[in-house]
Formats: C-alpha cells, structure tokens, sequence
C-alpha cells in the first residue's frame, strides 16, 4: 500500500484580555512564540525571525506580524495528523497560560481557533492543508474542485456570513470570501484552487489548499484530511475521480453549498444534469470504494471510507439534527438558534430580518483600502442600530409583516451572536467547545487524550517529520542551530542534514557546512566550498558574488557573472532584478527597466519576496517619469499582505545614486519602502506617507 | 492499526422495531440534545457575563494575514 504525506497550518487569533490599552497582534503573538523560545525544546527557524520548530517536529511562528500560526510536522495518516492539530492547540493555550499576568488572573492571553473576523475587518484567520503527490499525470484541479466544492458539508466550521447585515448563519462562514477559481494569492484574491508550486521537497509536488477552516471536531478533521488525502491519491494514480461531476459553475455552487444547511440544494453539472453536494461526495466515496485495494491507496483508505460514509447516511437520512453533536457547523446551529430564540429572536424569522437591514445599507466593498473600509464598517454598523434607522424601516416592516422590535434585537445582539462563535472555539477550559466536550455532551473524538499530549513533544511515527523532531530534541539549547521544512544546519559543528526526501527513515549523513550549499531546500555537496567564484562553482555562489560585489562597487565583476546566470536561466525573476540594479548603478536605466519588464512577465514563477522587489523598481521609474504610481503602490500594498513578501535587501546604495533625481520626498519614502521590504520596519511606518495612505489595494 | 477505531456508530443503536421503540429513541434524542444545549448554554453566559462583545471583537481584530 501507498504512503501519503499531509500537514496542516492553524492561524490563531490573540487578544490581550483585562488591559485597558489594547497591545498589537504582532506584540501578543511575539509574546507567545518566545514563551516557546523559554519553555519549549526547539531550534530556531531558519526562515522566520520570530519562529521555532519544536521537537514534535512542528513549526511555531509569528505570521504576517499579527498572529501566531502553527504548522504541524508531516504526517502519514489522519489520525496523526489530527492528534498535531490537537496538539497545536493544546501547545498555544499552555503558552498563553503561562503568559499570565503573575498575580493578575484577568489579564491574561486568550487564542481562539477562529476562521472570520466580525470586528469589520473583514479579514479572515486562515487554516491551510498541504498535500503530497507524484504529479505525473497532468492536471489534479479539474478532480479535486468539485470535492472541495462540496466537503464543507462536513468540513465546515459554521459560524455567520460576515458581510451579511443581519445574521445568516452559514456552513463555512471563511469559504464566503472566496470568489475565484484559481488564484495564486491567499490574502486579497482567494480561490478554491490555489495556484502555489513550493514543493518543499525533493521528487514529490504539493497539493497546497487555502479552502478549508479551522476545526474543533475531531472527526471533521479527520475527514477533512483523510477524504481529500484519498482523493489526491486517486487522481495522483490517474484515475478522474471529478471528471463527470464538473461543476458548470463551481464559485457559484460553492455559495450555494455554504449556504444551504439542508444540504439538498441541487449544484448544476456541465453536462446539464445537477447533483446535490451530498450526491457528489457519494461519487467520490463510491470510487474510492471499488479502489481501496490498489496499490496507490493508503492502508487507512477503509477506515476512511466507513467514516466518511456513516456522515454522508447521517446528514442525508436525518439532516443536521443527526450530526449536531458531531460536526462544527450542526452543534453551532442547533446551539445558535437556541440562544437566537432566548433573546427574542426567531430564527425562521431571520431570512426576512435580514432582507430588510440589507436593504438598509450597502454591502461593504472589499477592493477599498483596509482602514476606510473599516472606518466605513463601523459607522454603517452604528447607523444600524440608530433610532433613525429603525424608523425608516418601520414602514418596509409592517409591509412585510416583520416585526419591528424583533428586527431592533436583532440588530442589538448581532455583536453578542458574533463574540459567541470566536469563544466557541477559544482554546482553554472556558471555550464553549471546549467546556461541551469536556462535559460529555459532543460525540466526535477519534484519538486517545494521552496520545495528544504526546504529540505535544514527540514526532509522528515515520518520514521526515520523526528525525525532525528527534534532531531538534537533542540540538535543543544549541543557539547556533537552524531548522526548515527541508534541513537542519548545525553551526556549532559546522554540519547540515538534509530533510528534502519527506520518507527519509533514518538521521544522516551530516554534510560539512565548508562543501555544503543549502538552496530551496536540498543540501548540495559542491566539492570546492564557498570561496570558489569562478565558472565550476555553483549558480547560487555566483549570485551571492555578484550581490556582493554590487555592494563593493564592482560592477563589471557583477554584469559578468549576472549574464552569465542569465544564459543558464538561473532564477530569472530574481537575478534579473540584480541586473537592474547594477544598470542603474551605472547609469543604463533603459536596459534595466527592460530587465524588470522582464521579470515581471514572469512573476509567476518568482519567489514571494521578488514580487515586491520588481514593484519597488517599478514605482522608482515611475517616480523618475513623474507619472501616476497610485498604480503600482496599490499593487505594492497587496503584495506585502503575503507570507515570506519581504527579506534583507540592500538596495539604499541604489535610492542614494538616484537622490538627485528623484527628489527628497520621494527619497524618504523610498528609504522607508526599502527598510519594509527589508523586513526591518513594519508597513504601517508606510501610513505617514500621503501617496502610500491614499493608494487602494490593487 | 495504532488508531482508535471510532466506535460509537457501532454502537448506536439498533432501527426501532416498533412504535414503543421508536418513542424511547426519540425521547433519548431529545433529551440528550436538551442535554447539550443547557450545557453550551451555561458555557456563554461564563464566557461572556460582565462583558462588551463589540469592544471584545475590537480587541480580537485580525490586523492583516489572510
């Protein structure tokens, strides 16, 4: 039988609870990490200042400078993959425990498992999985969008549509954001499909999804990961598993999905027929039944497949009722409603409540810049629960018979409905979860509690997750050593150890660090060691030459090597963006601009980091032409939202040769700019530049 | 296998096989989903007594990321 490989990242909520000032994400969620840093065996993380990985083979890290995410290490089979998840959150919750303030027990660190925010932020706190596969047999999106489609059914959280006026209470409240089909941004733009090629090891591709939500259920994670596991080893086999349940409009369905808690809305087909979301999970189950015996299937295929077949029975034959002690989205509705109907609100009533406050104000627009949207939000939501506002309703109620004092309660307690569903999944005793689970109320566990707690400080069982874990177990306490998904480098001893075979059975060898060079991932044994710059050595050493050398001022000895690169297409959007610099350093601003042209008809293939670089050129040649960059900033503004958008870069030699020219404002905020994507300074440091504050996101 | 095997759909019961049967099942259902909902209910009136949920969701506001 085959091996899968899948993980899973959590992105947590934070908030300093009991302080009257109110403390930044990235400051709580510093906090945290570093508690792990004091309390936790660990090596540091190669790629993220603030970040560990621990000796369960996990990652812990600051993300996007405003909240702590945990990824879990790599694992063969659902159950441990949901025994880390587990453990992910027992892990933060001990953390934020810890933080509490001595003396002062209402002031502590509260995380919370959340998939939206109701604040009018409109921002979401993602849950991505990650999938490994062979990828030899063409295209995997056109099998998996219908299941993806389809699976909140029982992969979603539940919660409440956040850009409704009212209260709409949907299956996957994160999965309304998501209005394309393909996209390769996880921020602004999200798609069903995400368009990511980072394998993150050697041989293998990775099935990188960003439609799915965080989850308390054990038995919805486990399905989450399992069926979709299942899948991709299907269509990884070359079998079509989607092929004749093609959605004829799959954003549209998934909405439709979403929205539909009797889960029997029918989802149109491209070949005119319609199924409903159950119908086409069938589908899926139904073939990977008549598989589960192949050679490409996991050896938990069956178990799977039992699981995912009682639900799918279940929600067909009896509804939600029957899983609303068992699934995330159920126990919410039937715990929502009830708590609807204590303050006064039907919830049969609700579809008609909500018409009239969404006729009341628009629907927020999302392509504005963040702060005004939520200026805007807060006061429509204000203006909401304004006296005014209800009496110019009055009249659109008594016509369709709603009444007006249920619609006043509604519009007052929304905030109390909404403050429900993120301590629904606060992690700690006093998570509403939580405290059902630990009463013996909810049926959906599939692992042991004893073996949560172990794997909040021992690996899985097997591949490179478990000599992960055990090397960082026994580096612990070594400062000098740095860890990522594919290696681990030991400074001390001047070794590395490759990670990037994700089956590796056993540590080693250890490579000297003289004749080791570590790039995306693989430890490359280049026989000759750094100091050669000449033709034998590496690309990557001679890009690291010709970088320094633009720092000395060698230019020449820069252009040879960097065209050099070019010929042998090395990392072209990146290393084109070092010509440009040496062409403007000298003078040749055509060709530059050329060159970043260039790189940017290529971006798709560019490190997250690049994009940014290419924009920064970009927004200097504009500044040099005097023309419009409200353009290019907007894109500027977007690009740095991404994980991994900025690293060190030394491009103020650059900004000082063009200070003339560009003249003193605009050298300040370039100067500013350049420290961002440097990753020195925070982007709101942007916010006291006019021409940065009134440029929209693009 | 080195999981836990998910029992309790084995041990669910068996279809009713009549009218009595059928009414004590419904009766268990309901009072097991009373049973739920009083607890999740006493568990937000602890999270949330005392508190202001819109200066809560203020303080929880997600300030970038995804």
């Amino acid at each position: 039988m085959a091996e899968l490989l899948f993980g899973a990242e959590t992105e947590y909520a934070v908030v300093w609870h009991g302080f009257k000032k109110k403390r930044p994400g990235e400051e709580t969620a510093t906090e945290l990490v570093q508690r792990a840093r004091m309390q936790l065996p660990h090596v540091q993380d190669m790629s993220a200042s603030h970040g560990v990985f621990l000796g369960n083979g996990a990652r812990l890290y600051v993300d996007c400078r405003t909240h702590p995410e945990y990824c879990t290490p790599e694992c063969t089979d659902p159950w441990d993959l949901v025994r880390q998840v587990e453990a992910g959150h027992r892990i933060l919750a001990s953390l934020a425990l810890k933080a509490r303030v001595e003396g002062k027990r209402d002031k502590a660190i509260l995380c919370f498992r959340s998939n939206v925010d109701y604040s009018g932020s409109f921002a979401t706190w993602a849950s991505h999985e990650n999938y490994q596969f062979n990828g030899g047999t063409g295209e995997l999106s056109p099998q998996l969008i219908p299941h993806l489609v389809t699976r909140p059914i029982y992969t979603g959280a539940g919660g409440f549509h956040p850009r409704s006026r009212g209260l709409e209470f949907t299956l996957a409240p994160r999965l309304t954001y998501f209005e394309r089909l393909v996209a390769d941004n996880t921020t602004s733009i999200r798609g069903i499909w995400h368009d990511k090629s980072e394998s993150l090891s050697a041989g293998y591709r990775r099935m990188h999804v960003i439609c799915g939500e965080s989850l308390c259920s054990q038995l919805a994670l486990f399905l989450k990961f399992g069926v979709t596991a299942i899948i991709v080893a299907m269509a990884d086999a070359g079998l079509r598993p989607g092929e004749t349940v093609q959605l004829s409009d799959p954003v549209s369905a998934l909405q439709t999905v979403v929205g539909d808690v009797s889960c029997t809305a029918k989802l149109p087909l491209s070949d005119k027929h319609s199924r409903t979301a159950i119908e086409i999970q069938r589908h899926y189950l139904e073939m990977a039944e008549a598989h589960i015996q192949d050679e490409f299937m996991p050896s938990w295929a069956g178990a799977v497949c039992r699981q995912w077949r009682v639900t799918l029975d279940r929600i067909e034959t009896e509804g939600p009722a029957a899983v609303a002690s068992t699934l995330d989205w159920a126990i919410k509705l039937s715990l929502y409603s009830h708590q609807a109907r204590d303050l006064g609100i039907r919830w049969e009533a609700l579809e008609a409540l909500n018409s009239l406050l969404d006729l009341s104000s628009p629907q927020p627009d999302l392509d504005q810049d963040a702060d005004s949207l939520l200026i805007e939000e807060r006061a429509l939501r204000r203006k909401l629960r304004s006296e005014e506002e209800f009496d110019k309703l009055e009249m659109l109620a008594r016509a369709q018979d709603v009444d007006i004092d249920e619609l006043k309660t509604l519009a007052r307690q929304r905030e109390r409905m909404f403050e429900i569903d993120m301590r629904f999944g606060e992690l700690g005793a006093a998570g509403l979860f939580e405290a059902m689970d630990k009463a013996g109320v909810l049926d959906h566990r599939m692992v042991a509690e004893d073996e949560v707690e172990r794997a909040m400080t021992q690996p899985p069982p097997h591949g490179r997750a478990k000599i992960r874990g055990q090397v960082v177990q026994k580096l612990a306490g070594n400062d000098e050593a740095r860890c990522d998904w594919q290696q681990i480098v030991d400074h001390t001893n001047g070794r590395a150890l490759s990670l990037s075979d994700p089956f590796i059975k056993e540590e080693g060898p250890w490579l000297p660090l003289v004749n080791t060079e570590i790039h995306d991932g693989q430890v490359f044994n280049i026989g000759t060691g750094f100091q050669d710059s000449g033709a034998a050595s590496s690309p990557y050493s001679r890009r690291q030459d010709a970088a320094d050398r633009i720092l000395s001022g060698d230019f020449a000895g820069a252009e040879v090597l960097l065209r050099g690169l070019l010929e042998e297409c090395f990392m072209l959007p990146s290393t084109r963006c070092h010509m440009a610099r040496v062409l403007v350093m000298t003078d040749r601003e055509p060709e530059a601009r050329d060159q970043i042209n260039q790189a940017w008809s290529i971006r798709d293939h560019a490190d997250t980091y690049v994009v940014p670089r290419m924009l920064f050129f970009q927004l200097v040649f504009a500044l040099l032409d005097e023309t419009d960059t409200a353009g290019v900033i907007g894109l500027m503004r977007t690009a740095l939202r991404e994980s991994g958008a900025t690293l060190d870069w030394a491009i103020v030699p650059m900004l000082d040769h063009l200070r003339p020219r560009i003249g003193e404002e605009n050298y300040e905020f370039l100067k500013v700019l350049a420290k961002v994507l440097s990753g020195s300074e925070q982007v709101l440091e942007l916010e006291e530049f006019p021409q940065w504050r009134i440029a929209a996101f693009n | 296998m080195r999981f836990i095997e998910r029992t309790n759909d084995e041990q669910r019961r068996q279809a009713p096989s009549g009218d009595a049967d059928s009414s004590d099942a419904l009766d268990q259902a309901r009072s097991d989903s009373d049973r739920m909902l009083a607890v999740g209910d006493e568990a937000i009136r602890r999270a949330l007594e005392g508190g202001n949920s819109e200066a809560f969701l203020r303080s929880a506001m997600q300030q970038g990321g995804e």
